[in-house]
C-alpha cells in the first residue's frame, strides 16, 4: 500500500515546506487515508465545473500559502449547493483576501465535496528528541483545544497500540454509543492510525502530519481537512 | 561476543588507576574485588609501580604478563582516552570506566566524551564512564563500595545509570531475600546502555526479573522495542527517574542524561508492558511480590484484618489501584459470622476480626471461609499479631489463657497449600521506639520466616497493595502459563 518513493507530481517536495490542503490530502490518498477529494480551481468557471464534477453541496476554499487562519478573514464557505453559489462565493474570497490580505499570494480556490457530517477526531504526529516520531490520537473540533483529551502512541505502532490510543481518551464513550450516539467504525479508525504509523517510520522527510478533522461514520471514516509539513533537511 | 559473559565473567582483569592513597576509587575497587573473593587474577596497574593492598603494581598495561579479558579504568577523566588507546594495543576487548568527568559536567567534560566515543569505534566495549562496576555473585565482581554484598546467586538483575542507587537497592532488598544475577551500573552510557543489556538480560537463564533505573535513554526507539520483546518473556521493571523540572536539570548534571517528557514516557509504559515504578520501596516491593506470588494471579482481592481501619485503608488502595474486593458469598458470610462476635465485626469484604490477636481456631476458621470462596483469587492478611511474643511486648498482654499463647504463625501457610490460594501478609512497624527494639527484632524473624515459605511481607497495606497491583497487571497483560519463575 505505502510507496517506497513518494514523490509524485502533485506535490512540491522542497525540505520544510508546508504542504497546501490539496497536497497533503494527495500523499495521504496515496497511503490508503480516505480523503475528502479536493481539486485546485484558478477560475470562476473551472469552480463551477469541479462542483458540478464532485456533485453538490461543496466546500470551498481560499489556497495561499501565506494565510493560514482562512476561516478567520472569511476564506472558507460551507455548504454551496447550486453553480450560482459558487460563482459568487468565488467573487466574494477574492475580494475578501485582497481587502484583508493585500500582500497574499493566492494560488487559486480549493473546491470540495461538502462531506456529510460525522463525529469528528484528528490524527497528528510529531518529533521528539527521545522518541522520535509519535502520533497522537483525539476529539476534534473545540474539544480538542478546550479539554486537551488526546492520547499518543510512539512509532512504530502496532494494532494493539492504536486500540490502545483510541480507548485511551475520556472522550471514549462518544465513540462508542454513549446516550444514544451512534457508534463509529473504530477499526476504520484504527487503520488510519497504523497507516500513518508505517508512512512517517519510512519518510523521515515528513516532519509532522495533522489531520483536523477526521470525519468518523457508523462505517468508515475520511479526513476532511489535512496538513503536511516536511523536515528540514 | 557475549555482552553479559564479557563484562561478568572475565578470567582476568586489569585495574587501571590503584593508587597508595587507599581511599583513591581505583583502590577502593581493587580492596572489593580482592575481599568479595573474585576468582580470576587481578593485575592492579599505575604508572609509579610499588605496591597496593599487599599486591605489586605494574607499571604499564604492557608489562602485564599474559592476556587480559577486561580493563577497569578509574583514571582521572583527561587521562582516560589515552589508557583506553593502551588497551586497544594490549588486545583487551572490554573496559569499565569508572571515572568521571564527562558528559554529566561542562563543554570540556562533553568534548571529551566524544573523544571517548570514537576511542570505542576503534574496537573496545566500554561500561560507563561514571560508574561503579558490575556485581556478579557467580564471578565474584562486583561494584565498588561492594564487599560487603550477598555472596549468593538469586534471580534478578538490576541495571542503574546510578552507580550508588544500585548499592543502595542491593543492600536494602537483601535483608527481604531478594538476590541477584548481576547488577549493573552503567552511568553515561557511552558504547553500551540499557537496551543493550536488557536484550542480553532477556536472554539470561539466571535472570528472571529485570529492574532499571533509567535517567535517560541514547535511543528511545530501540528502548520501546527492547523492552516491548523483553516484557514478553520476563517481567521488567523501570524506574524511570528525573521526569519533574528539578529532576530533569539533576538528571543532566548526574549523567548527562536527556530526561525526555512524562508524556511520552507514559505512553511508553503503556506501550511496551514494562512495570512503572515509582519508588525505591515501589522496586523492592514489586520485585518481591513477583518472586513470591504464582505467575497465574487474579485481581480479585479478601482483605481479612485484626482492625476495621486497616480494612478501610486497604480497600481505599484497592480501588484507587484497580485490584477488586468483590463481596464474599453469603455462604462464606455465614461461616464467618458464626466465629466472631457480632458487635464491632466485619464479614463482608474486608473481614475485619476487630482485634489483632484472634483466637487460632477463628483466624482458621475465617481463612479456611475466605480460601474456599471462588469469588477470590488472592488473601491479603493486614494488622495482625502473628508471633505470640509480639502482643506481649506492643499491647502488654501477659497471663492470658493458653489459646491466645500459641502461635499463630503457621495458619497462613496451612490455608495456602489446603487451598491453593495465595497470601500476601502484612506486618506493620508498630512501634518505632528504641527502647521496643525487641518488637522489631521479633517482627523481622516473623517476617523472615514468611519470606523464607515464599510469602510476600509487607510493612504496609498501602505498599502491599500497590506491589500485588503491579504484578496483576502485568501478568493480566502477557499471560505465561509456560513460563515459570
Amino acid at each position: 500500500m505505502i510507496m517506497n518513493n513518494i514523490q509524485t507530481a502533485e506535490v512540491n517536495f522542497t525540505p520544510g515546506r508546508l504542504l497546501t490542503e490539496i497536497e497533503s490530502k494527495a500523499l495521504l490518498k496515496r497511503i490508503g487515508i480516505p480523503v475528502v477529494e479536493t481539486l485546485l480551481a484558478k477560475s470562476k468557471a473551472e469552480a463551477v465545473e469541479i462542483s458540478r464534477r464532485l456533485h453538490f453541496p461543496v466546500v470551498m476554499k481560499v489556497v495561499s500559502p501565506d494565510i493560514s487562519h482562512k476561516s478567520d478573514i472569511g476564506g472558507v464557505k460551507l455548504g454551496l449547493r447550486t453553480s450560482k453559489q459558487v460563482e459568487s462565493a468565488y467573487d466574494e474570497m477574492l475580494a475578501i483576501v485582497r481587502l484583508k490580505c493585500p500582500e497574499a499570494n493566492v494560488e487559486g480556490i480549493s473546491v470540495q465535496k461538502m462531506a456529510p457530517r460525522g463525529l469528528e477526531v484528528i490524527i497528528g504526529m510529531a518529533r521528539d528528541k527521545q522518541f522520535g516520531r509519535f502520533l497522537m490520537f483525539g476529539l476534534g473540533g473545540i474539544l480538542v483545544e478546550l479539554l486537551r483529551d488526546v492520547s499518543f502512541g510512539i512509532v512504530p505502532l502496532e494494532r494493539e497500540d492504536a486500540q490502545r490510543m483510541i480507548r485511551g481518551i475520556k472522550g471514549y464513550p462518544l465513540l462508542n454509543g454513549f446516550r444514544g450516539h451512534e457508534i463509529v467504525d473504530l477499526p476504520a479508525l484504527e487503520e488510519m492510525l497504523l497507516r500513518v504509523s508505517e508512512f512517517v517510520d519510512q519518510h523521515p522527510e515528513i516532519s509532522e502530519i495533522d489531520i483536523n478533522p477526521i470525519f468518523a461514520y457508523r462505517d468508515g471514516a475520511i479526513a476532511v481537512d489535512a496538513r503536511v509539513i516536511l523536515s528540514e533537511s | 561476543m557475549n555482552l553479559l559473559s564479557d563484562f561478568c565473567f572475565p578470567a582476568s582483569v586489569a585495574v587501571i588507576g590503584v593508587s597508595a592513597d587507599t581511599s583513591a576509587f581505583g583502590t577502593l575497587y581493587l580492596g572489593a574485588l580482592l575481599k568479595f573473593g573474585f576468582k580470576g587474577k587481578l593485575y592492579p596497574v599505575n604508572r609509579r609501580g610499588g605496591s597496593v593492598l599487599g599486591m605489586s603494581v605494574y607499571s604499564s598495561l604492557e608489562g602485564v604478563p599474559g592476556d587480559v579479558d577486561l580493563a577497569v579504568i578509574s583514571v582521572p577523566g583527561r587521562a582516560v582516552v589515552g589508557t583506553l588507546e593502551d588497551c586497544l594495543k594490549k588486545g583487551i576487548k572490554t573496559a569499565i570506566v569508572l571515572s568521571a568527568g564527562f558528559g554529566e559536567t561542562d563543554i570540556e567534560g562533553k568534548k571529551l566524551e566524544e573523544e571517548l566515543a570514537m576511542v570505542v569505534a576503534k574496537g573496545i566495549r566500554v561500561i560507563g564512564p561514571n560508574c561503579h562496576g558490575v556485581y556478579c555473585p557467580r564471578s565474584g565482581m562486583t561494584l565498588v563500595p561492594g564487599s560487603n554484598f550477598p555472596r549468593e546467586s538469586g534471580p534478578v538483575a538490576l541495571i542503574s545509570q546510578s552507580g550508588g542507587f544500585a548499592e543502595m537497592i542491593v543492600l536494602q532488598s537483601r535483608g527481604i531475600g531478594i538476590r541477584y544475577s548481576k547488577v549493573i551500573s552503567y552511568g553515561n552510557a557511552v558504547d553500551v546502555g540499557e537496551s543493550d543489556f536488557l536484550e542480553a538480560l532477556a536472554e539470561d537463564a539466571d535472570t528472571k526479573i529485570i529492574m532499571a533505573y533509567v535517567e535517560g535513554v541514547k535511543d528511545g526507539r530501540r528502548f520501546l522495542e527492547v523492552v516491548r520483546r523483553t516484557s514478553k518473556v520476563k517481567p521488567v521493571l523501570i524506574w524511570k527517574a528525573g521526569l519533574t523540572d528539578m529532576g530533569r536539570r539533576a538528571a543532566g548534571s548526574h549523567t548527562g542524561s536527556l530526561a525526555g517528557s512524562k508524556f511520552l514516557w507514559d505512553t511508553f509504559f503503556a506501550q511496551s508492558g514494562a512495570v512503572q515504578i515509582g519508588s525505591t520501596d515501589d522496586l523492592i516491593d514489586t520485585a518481591l511480590a513477583f518472586l513470591n506470588l504464582p505467575p497465574r494471579i487474579g485481581r480479585r482481592v479478601a482483605l481479612v484484618t485484626g482492625s476495621g481501619g486497616a480494612g478501610v485503608i486497604g480497600s481505599d488502595a484497592c480501588e484507587r489501584l484497580n485490584l477488586s474486593m468483590p463481596t464474599l458469598s453469603a455462604e462464606a458470610q455465614h461461616r464467618i459470622s458464626s466465629l466472631l462476635p457480632s458487635i464491632g465485626t466485619s464479614v463482608r469484604n474486608p473481614v475485619d476480626l476487630a482485634t489483632p490477636r484472634p483466637r487460632t481456631s477463628v483466624l482458621t476458621g475465617v481463612l479456611e471461609a475466605v480460601a474456599a470462596s471462588d469469588e477470590i483469587d488472592i488473601i491479603v492478611l493486614g494488622r495482625m499479631f502473628l508471633s505470640s511474643k509480639g502482643p506481649e511486648l506492643v499491647l502488654g498482654l501477659k497471663n492470658r489463657p493458653e489459646e491466645y499463647r500459641e502461635d499463630l504463625l503457621e495458619i497462613p501457610l496451612t490455608i495456602r497449600q489446603q487451598f491453593g490460594k495465595p497470601i500476601v501478609v502484612v506486618l506493620s512497624e508498630e512501634v518505632t521506639d528504641r527502647e521496643m527494639i525487641d518488637f522489631e527484632a521479633d517482627r523481622r524473624s516473623v517476617r523472615d520466616f514468611y519470606l523464607s515459605h515464599g510469602i510476600p511481607v509487607y510493612p504496609t497495606l498501602e505498599r502491599a497493595v500497590s506491589a500485588l497491583a503491579n504484578v496483576v497487571r502485568y501478568r493480566e497483560r502477557f499471560d505465561h502459563t509456560s513460563v515459570a519463575l
